[in-house]
């Protein structure tokens, strides 16, 4: 079954990046069952298509893209990850060394987020990308991004204390909105 | 002192318990080989393509113009998947009757998009390409080609990909092949009048991203006088195939699904009327989906023939019927064409597809699944055209040719290469 080359690569992909590609899918659902469902998408969803490429690092990378693309569209579609946010639990963590307790603090108030603020954050601060490049990403204006972190920022500010500025040194703006683009399902 | 979120960040990434091992490549596999062959047997995916196909001789086929049964004198014939993917014995024989078309004054040709994304134009007997419109319409792979002409010939309209989705509606005059721009969006269809255009697209004034509908331009004033949103799904995956009207123009229909191409995925026709505000509320025509059953009928394509009878390009099956074969486990899917009473949405007659394209479509991975990517009808006759996926393979990608089908006739091959096409209602202005 995996004497074809691209099956090859996608069982290599699997063995050498299936770990990392859960923990990144985890900082995302904030479930690590959640995440490897997550991850098993992305895969199958990546080399469902035809013209894959067989390089694991560029497959590791669009996996990636995939699995920030899957989680956004599944919030977009059903928006079940805002209701199982309450059955996350800290079993799934094992921080050790002096900043322990921080970790399972920081955890604690990612589930506090909604889905698109939580993706925002993660692609901003995690993988660093610019508001421009978690905008394209996450298929927004950047302001619409800007709104979502300075959201974010200021929901997690309340749990963790003041954080670091944004890289620009200036402090991150705290924008509150109520307006709700109605349609989604 | 304040929290560094990167830092923290990365703590609680390398902080998660995690299986070693936490995906199961077996299991990714077994999947990825099942959406594969799910996505070939359904079609439609990438939106792309079309066909047609047309000549005098056409006229005269046997099934040229059976006259509509009545939807309560003729039972729909539920579709039932095959164990294997040969005609169903359910698959009623082409009937003869008067035909009740317009005589074709001459035969209108081919418009077409290659696979080298030129805007051609083809003999409908020869295949041979007699004039390129347009060179370069996109240098993206994945560009959705879908193109209309309109009812005088004197434009073709097409999708020119842009930046991506949404990508841009554009006109082009056959006299001297210069674009101009329409609206934002793509899959561009004439109304039979050629008053309006209907076409996928944002909605006014929305973000690209994370809008999709329906609009109508008054091609007149140019003036966008519609807007239908799809409220059941922003942004997420869903598939829309190109609208198409009916021959009076009243109706608009268009396939609908979801782009995952699973088999739990519906995936119809639906009609959009005058009194339909949300592609949401559209009535839809085709198959009845029961996800739990497993069973799924699917209608990627679809078209009008031109005595006002629906045709759509039919692939069924049993998500839990598999084969085992040499090269790898696939679905059995059963593929067909379903004659549809547009009114009463009833399948009024099966067509078994010919021989001649299930061999065409052994190739590669396609194996022995045919996959019509997009169907259309003669203006003038019940033949068909069909652009069919050939298979794919490492060194030159997707392969496509250019089928005309007379049903009962002849599966005539016109060219290779071709990923749309439509057949022009007119002679095309020179």
């Amino acid at each position: 079954m995996v004497d074809r080359p691209r099956d090859r690569a996608l069982v290599d992909l699997v063995r050498q990046r299936g770990e990392a590609l859960t923990r990144y899918a985890g900082m995302f659902t904030g479930d690590v069952a959640a995440a490897q469902d997550l991850v098993q998408d992305a895969l199958v969803k990546v080399f469902a298509k035809t013209r894959t490429g067989r390089e694991i690092d560029a497959l590791e990378a669009y996996v990636r893209r995939t699995i920030v693309t899957l989680y956004i569209d599944r919030y977009r579609r059903t928006r079940k990850f805002r209701q199982v946010q309450h059955l996350v639990s800290t079993d799934q963590l094992a921080p050790t060394g002096p900043d322990a307790a921080e970790v399972l603090d920081l955890y604690t108030a990612l589930a506090t987020l909604a889905p698109q603020e939580r993706a925002a954050v993660v692609l901003r601060y995690f993988d660093d990308l610019t508001v421009a490049d978690v905008a394209a990403r996450m298929g927004l204006a950047e302001g619409s991004v800007k709104r979502y972190l300075s959201n974010a920022i200021h929901k997690l500010e309340t749990r963790l204390g003041p954080v670091s500025p944004d890289d620009d040194g200036s402090p991150i703006p705290v924008i509150t909105t109520t307006t709700r683009r109605e349609g989604l399902t | 002192m304040n929290v560094d979120l990167r830092e923290r960040l990365h703590a609680l990434n390398r902080a998660q318990v995690v299986d070693p091992q936490p995906v199961s490549p077996e299991l990714v596999l077994t999947r990825v080989h099942r959406r594969r062959a799910v996505q070939t047997a359904a079609a439609g995916l990438a939106a792309a393509a079309v066909v047609v196909g047309i000549g005098a001789v056409v006229y005269a086929a046997p099934w040229d113009a059976p006259p509509m049964p009545p939807a309560t004198s003729t039972p729909t014939v539920t579709p039932e998947p095959s164990p294997e993917p040969t005609p169903d014995p359910t698959v009623q024989p082409p009937e003869t009757a008067a035909p009740a078309v317009p005589e074709a004054p001459e035969v209108p040709p081919l418009v077409a998009v290659t696979a080298a994304n030129d805007l051609v134009v083809i003999d409908p007997d020869t295949g041979e390409i007699t004039r390129v419109v347009l060179s370069g319409i996109s240098d993206d792979p994945d560009h959705s080609p879908a193109l209309d002409v309109s009812p005088d010939g004197r434009h073709a309209y097409i999708t020119s990909p842009g930046a991506g989705w949404p990508g841009e509606v554009q006109r082009v005059p056959f006299s001297d092949g210069t674009p101009e721009p329409i609206g934002v969006g793509g899959s561009p269809a004439v109304s039979p009048d050629g008053r309006t255009l209907a076409y996928v697209g944002p909605d006014p004034g929305a973000d690209p991203e994370e809008s999709r509908g329906l609009n109508l331009v008054d091609l007149g004033t140019g003036q966008l006088v519609r807007h239908i949103p799809d409220s059941t799904c922003i942004g997420c995956g869903r598939f829309v195939g190109p609208p198409f009207w009916s021959p009076d123009g009243s109706r608009l229909f268009m396939a609908l699904g979801w782009v995952d191409g699973y088999p739990t995925a519906a995936e119809y026709i639906v009609e959009i009327t005058e009194d339909t505000v949300e592609l949401s509320e559209a009535r839809q025509v085709g198959p009845e989906h029961v996800p739990a059953t497993g069973i799924f009928t699917r209608w990627p394509s679809a078209t009008f023939l031109a005595d006002g009878r629906l045709v759509a390009f039919e692939a069924s099956g049993d998500e839990a019927a598999w084969r085992d074969a040499d090269d790898g486990p696939g679905l059995q899917v059963a593929e067909r064409l379903a004659i549809v009473d547009p009114d009463s949405g009833a399948v009024t007659q099966r067509v078994a597809l010919p021989d001649g394209l299930r061999l065409a479509g052994n190739h590669g991975e396609g194996r022995t699944t045919i996959r019509p990517v997009q169907i259309a009808a003669s203006p003038y006759g019940p033949s068909l055209a069909m652009v069919v996926w050939l298979g794919w393979d490492n060194v030159d990608g997707h392969h496509y040719a250019l089928y005309r089908w007379d049903i009962d006739g002849e599966l005539q091959h016109l060219a290779d290469d071709i990923v749309a096409v439509v057949w022009s209602p007119s002679p095309v202005s020179s």
